[in-house]
């Protein structure tokens, strides 16, 4: 896969670029440091995917949502390049301002799943054959903010740590691996999640992420 | 304005001469022993020269006080005169003349009391420019009847011992009966007039003047009917007592009335109060500028700056005694007190803002009240400067916490992520040692820039070893020749963390800015001790600026910080002249 690289830190950039050249999966294509310069090497260099980061000063973005705009803009020109977005902040409302056109294509990572290269590698695969990832993180974030408005699920832990692998854009056998469970477990688990959240169940992993976060942002 | 001497002396003549007018008048038309109808009669009527006396002294820039004195003059002398004409003037023309020109006078009692007396209540002016012309043929009007009587043939009254001695024969007198009948109607006339204004006033009035307009409305409508039933009485021979009602309404009505609005409206500052079982009048209900100034400091001085505006505004209300009073800041905040339903009638500015006032309770605006809104514009100005400082402060924080945020977002997490980036590179790559001292090259970079953003913050050296530990500690290193001189012992000295910190961050910006901007050679700071005033000063050498043209940015905050600690910030720079900071503030020791 052709990958272009964007960040502001010349320190994350390399890392990031030498990190998915060594998985041998991967050639990056272009590294650039602002959002004008993204849109530009997307346009010339036709990658498959852009891994960028949330935040470059400069040009004419709306200050502090420059990767977001960025990746917008890119998927409203070239339906076919994944994005993915490393962000610092783990405010669900990044993830949904990156979300709220629809998640086909989209990731939103925080930055230290730069630390974790299979995880990274899955994110970029699944951008890249248009499906979508939310981080474990944000959803987390998000179930606690439903606990604060006083919304119980009543989930259990488990149905609680399927629900953020399906938000991850796992498949049931995907689940069953990060979890070390049976692929049977995980589907019981999966259908009650459905059940108990009003949902409709889908096996379209892609589908099911549009779900959970349609649930877990509706207030 | 105080009354002077020669004023009060005036009014206390004018109501003298009327009130002797009233009674020797009265006593002259039945002789004594008076019966006691006539003593009621006296009573009554001399409530208007002390009401007339009551305002004018006390409140000289009212004309009102004065109309009602000369009101009662005409009163008291035209009574007088009739008084004369029926005991005295018989067969003494050397009496009758004299007599007969103070009895016309009871025309124009009856002339101001119906137009003039209800028009100008209660400050002695017209309710508008357009009741100019009203008022000049009422005086026309007056002055026709007045005359017209004095030489209306016959005599002046039933019950006169003699003849109109100036009454003129023939034609000639029919001429003046015509004028003064004329006269009289007209006044007539426009007295309905006022009074249909007046009602009019009082169903579009609302609560505060309500009560005045009712009262003034109901005293002329008494007054008028009284006059109505004197004319029946004349005419048809009633019993006595409808006439004793007309007399009572025509000189009682009217002063009962404003009587009863000074006293229950508090009208021109006067309130009758009544203590244990005596009655007593309180006058200058208004507070003095001193007073007002003297009882607000308390609430002020407790209350956060904001507050403070809130308890400006109405003492401003209550002070000038006007329906709303607002204070507004120069980026269009108002804090206001009372319901603003009107337009304002007065704004005057104070300080960075200004002060706005609705129309007054009772009357108009008078010098006394803007004399009050100047003296208070001055506290007023002090809270909106202290109002708007805060908020600069508490912008600058914000600001500066954002500035923070973005540092720790850009600089340390982001070397974080490298860091964590090329440890799993070297974790699947089974990266070497030369890949690991890299590495933790990077995380010394990243704690080296950590410790320079805690410094930033409050540096520690400030909070443990001083100001002047702190100074020396933040001008070593830099790239330019730099002396730090500070007075003996102040080494030693301890300040409060907020001084020492403002203080600090002062020289710390001035620094930077001969740094960053000026491109200085040579930069001195020097900190000092004098009694209690403790001063930094930083001195460069480069190429200045004008100070005029330059945003302050940075520095204008420290100034901000400095005035909030009572003590201030001064920049001296020129062109080519190098600059100089000076940041001081008192300490207590």
């Amino acid at each position: 896969m052709r990958a272009v690289l964007a960040d502001d830190h010349y320190l994350v950039r390399e890392g990031t670029r030498q990190l998915l050249e060594t998985s041998g999966e991967i050639t990056v294509v272009g590294a650039v440091g602002t959002a004008d310069e993204l849109v530009d090497a997307v346009r010339r260099l036709g990658p498959d995917v852009v891994v960028t980061d949330i935040r470059m000063p400069g040009g004419e973005w709306r200050s502090g949502f420059e990767g977001i705009d960025a990746a917008h803009s890119i998927r409203a020109g070239h339906p076919g390049v994944g994005v993915v977005v490393l962000s610092q902040f783990s405010d669900s409302l990044y993830a949904f301002e990156l979300f709220k056109h629809g998640t086909e294509g989209f990731a939103y990572l925080l930055k230290d799943r730069v630390g974790d290269l299979d995880e990274l590698l899955g994110a970029i695969r699944s951008v890249a054959s248009g499906g979508s990832v939310i981080d474990p993180k944000v959803v987390e974030g998000l179930l606690a903010r439903r606990a604060v408005r006083g919304d119980h699920d009543a989930l259990t832990p488990r149905e609680r740590d399927v629900l953020r692998e399906m938000a991850h854009g796992r498949s049931n056998g995907g689940i069953a691996r990060a979890l070390t469970l049976s692929v049977s477990a995980v589907e019981k688990n999966v259908n009650s999640i459905f059940l108990k959240l009003g949902l409709e169940n889908t096996p379209d992993t892609h589908r099911r992420v549009a779900a959970v976060l349609a649930y877990l942002g509706a207030s | 304005m105080k009354a002077s001497r020669v004023t009060r002396a005036v009014a206390a003549a004018m109501a003298a001469v009327a009130a002797t007018g009233v009674v020797a008048g009265a006593l002259l038309e039945t002789g004594l022993p008076a019966p006691a109808s006539q003593w009621v009669f006296i009573a009554v009527a001399l409530i208007f020269p002390a009401l007339g006396w009551l305002i004018a002294a006390r409140r000289p820039d009212n004309a009102y006080g004065w109309l009602l004195l000369a009101t009662a003059d005409c009163m008291g002398l035209g009574g007088l005169g009739i008084g004369a004409l029926i005991r005295l003037a018989a067969g003494r023309p050397a009496i009758a003349v004299p007599a007969t020109v103070l009895a016309s006078l009871f025309a124009v009692f009856y002339g101001l009391s119906w137009v003039f007396v209800p028009l100008l209540f209660p400050d002695g002016r017209l309710p508008s420019r357009r009741w100019r012309p009203v008022a000049w043929i009422s005086a026309v009007s007056i002055g026709a009847q007045a005359l017209g009587s004095l030489f209306v043939p016959g005599k002046l009254q039933e019950g006169m011992p003699i003849a109109n001695p100036l009454g003129l024969p023939g034609p000639y007198g029919a001429v003046a009966a015509l004028i003064a009948s004329l006269g009289q109607l007209v006044l007539l006339i426009v007295a309905f007039a006022v009074l249909g204004n007046l009602v009019s006033r009082l169903r579009r009035s609302h609560h505060g003047e309500r009560g005045r307009l009712g009262w003034m409305a109901a005293g002329v409508t008494a007054n008028l009917a009284g006059f109505a039933a004197i004319v029946i009485f004349t005419f048809t021979h009633a019993p006595g007592a409808a006439a004793a009602f007309g007399v009572l309404s025509v000189v009682g009505a009217l002063p009962a009335a404003i009587a009863a609005v000074v006293a229950r409206h508090n009208l021109l500052d006067i309130k009758v109060g009544i203590r244990g079982s005596r009655l007593y009048l309180v006058f200058d209900l208004r507070p003095t500028v001193d007073e007002l100034l003297s009882g607000l400091r308390p609430a002020l001085e407790e209350a956060e700056p904001a507050e403070q505006l809130n308890r400006l505004a109405q003492a401003v209300r209550a002070g000038v005694d006007v329906r709303w009073a607002a204070v507004e800041l120069a980026d269009g905040t108002r804090v206001v007190a009372g319901q603003e339903d009107e337009e304002a009638v007065l704004t005057v500015p104070a300080g960075l803002g200004r002060i706005a006032c609705g129309p007054k309770v009772g009357g108009r605006l008078t010098r006394e009240d803007r004399r009050l809104l100047g003296a208070l514009a001055v506290p007023v100005g002090l809270a909106i400067q202290s109002v708007a400082l805060a908020a600069r402060l508490i912008n600058a924080q914000e600001a500066e916490r954002r500035r923070i945020e973005r540092n720790i977002h850009d600089g340390a997490q982001q070397q974080l992520v490298a860091l964590i980036a090329g440890l799993e590179l070297a974790r699947a790559t089974g990266g070497g040692a030369d890949v690991l001292v890299l590495l933790r090259e990077q995380a010394r970079q990243a704690l080296t820039d950590l410790r320079e953003l805690a410094a930033g913050i409050h540096p520690s050296v400030l909070s443990q070893g001083g100001l002047v530990e702190a100074v020396e500690e933040r001008c070593s290193g830099l790239p330019v020749t730099i002396t730090v001189t500070a007075d003996p012992g102040l080494r030693v000295r301890r300040f409060p963390d907020e001084i020492e910190g403002a203080m600090y961050f002062t020289v710390s910006e001035a620094v930077a800015n001969a740094l960053k901007h000026a491109s200085a050679s040579r930069i001195e700071v020097r900190l000092s001790l004098r009694e209690d005033r403790l001063e930094a000063s930083v001195t460069d050498d480069g190429k200045g600026f004008d100070t005029g043209a330059v945003a302050r940015r940075g520095l204008a905050t420290l100034a901000d910080r400095m005035t909030a600690l009572g003590g201030g910030l001064e920049l001296t720079s020129g062109r080519g002249e190098g600059s100089r900071v000076r940041a001081w503030v008192t300490t207590h020791a």
